[in-house]
């Protein structure tokens, strides 16, 4: 395994409706790391990723992973799908 | 690590703008060290002056560049060793003020790669330096000042050139939209 490390940070951002400028001046970084963190450019220290988690108040599992992350919308559609079946995001 | 746009009406947005700055600075600075090493007369206050005006004329060592400045000091370091233990375990920002931890990174790296570099230069000149002395001994010895004052305005803005040199072209926010839509 490589030093790869997937992250969420541009749905989260896109979801709540947030620029890149108001997410880096509340992390306190330039926004251009923002940009870098969003591409998979550069890997965030930890605190940065605890700041990040405690910032969209999520565990940082939720936002950071050494695997791909299933798009959202294909986890959602497996949680309301008709068979009922709520289907666990694979590790 | 790029701290404005512009520099001296110099655009600065997209990667090739910052190459040609960056050969445009090496230029200024084959103009006035070529003069200088073949008149041989080189004048001490001259080459102060030069080296001040352009060492640090990119930025990074100092503020007003097109870089930002490397670091603005901290008390931690003056501190003894008991006084630096994070006790009460509130984290610490970076060195620097001017920096986050990604641009950190970045200047790191542009010193490494600027070392890298160097390493060559200074053997290089070493080398012929060591060679030539060998052959003309007269004619190099009024020139040595010249080869010395160029040696440190290279390594004074070796990094800064590197940062400019490799750094991605930079992100509006309007950019950043339309890339974020695409992400999703």
């Amino acid at each position: 395994m490589g030093n790869e490390i997937h992250n969420r940070i541009a749905v989260l951002r896109a979801e709540r409706g947030i620029s890149r400028q108001e997410l880096a001046d509340a992390l306190g970084v330039n926004y251009q790391t923002i940009g870098f963190l969003e591409r998979g450019d550069y890997n965030p220290s930890l605190a940065l990723a605890m700041d990040l988690s405690g910032y969209f108040k999520l565990p940082i599992e939720a936002i950071f992973s050494r695997e791909p992350f299933r798009p959202l919308s294909e986890l959602v559609y497996a949680r309301n799908g008709s068979d009922g079946e709520t289907v666990k995001e694979s590790k | 690590m790029i701290e404005c746009t512009s520099f001296i009406g110099i655009p600065l947005r997209t990667q090739s703008q910052r190459r040609r700055l960056v050969l445009g600075y090496y230029a200024l600075l084959a103009i006035f060290f070529v003069p200088l090493f073949v008149l041989g007369k080189p004048i001490l206050f001259t080459l102060i002056a030069q080296t001040l005006t352009l060492g640090g004329i990119l930025g990074g060592i100092r503020a007003g560049g097109p870089v930002k400045p490397y670091g603005g000091g901290s008390a931690d370091h003056d501190a003894s060793s008991l006084l630096t233990l994070n006790l009460e375990g509130k984290r610490r920002r970076g060195m620097s003020p001017w920096l986050d931890e990604r641009e950190q990174a970045e200047r790191d790296h542009a010193h490494y790669l600027a070392y890298k570099i160097l390493r060559w230069v200074l053997g290089m000149t070493a080398v012929a330096y060591l060679v030539a002395v060998q052959f003309s001994k007269a004619w190099l010895e009024p020139r040595a000042s010249a080869l010395l004052w160029m040696l440190l305005v290279v390594v004074l803005g070796l990094p800064q050139s590197v940062i400019l040199w490799n750094e991605a072209p930079l992100e509006t926010e309007c950019e950043t939209n339309l890339n974020t839509a695409a992400t999703l």
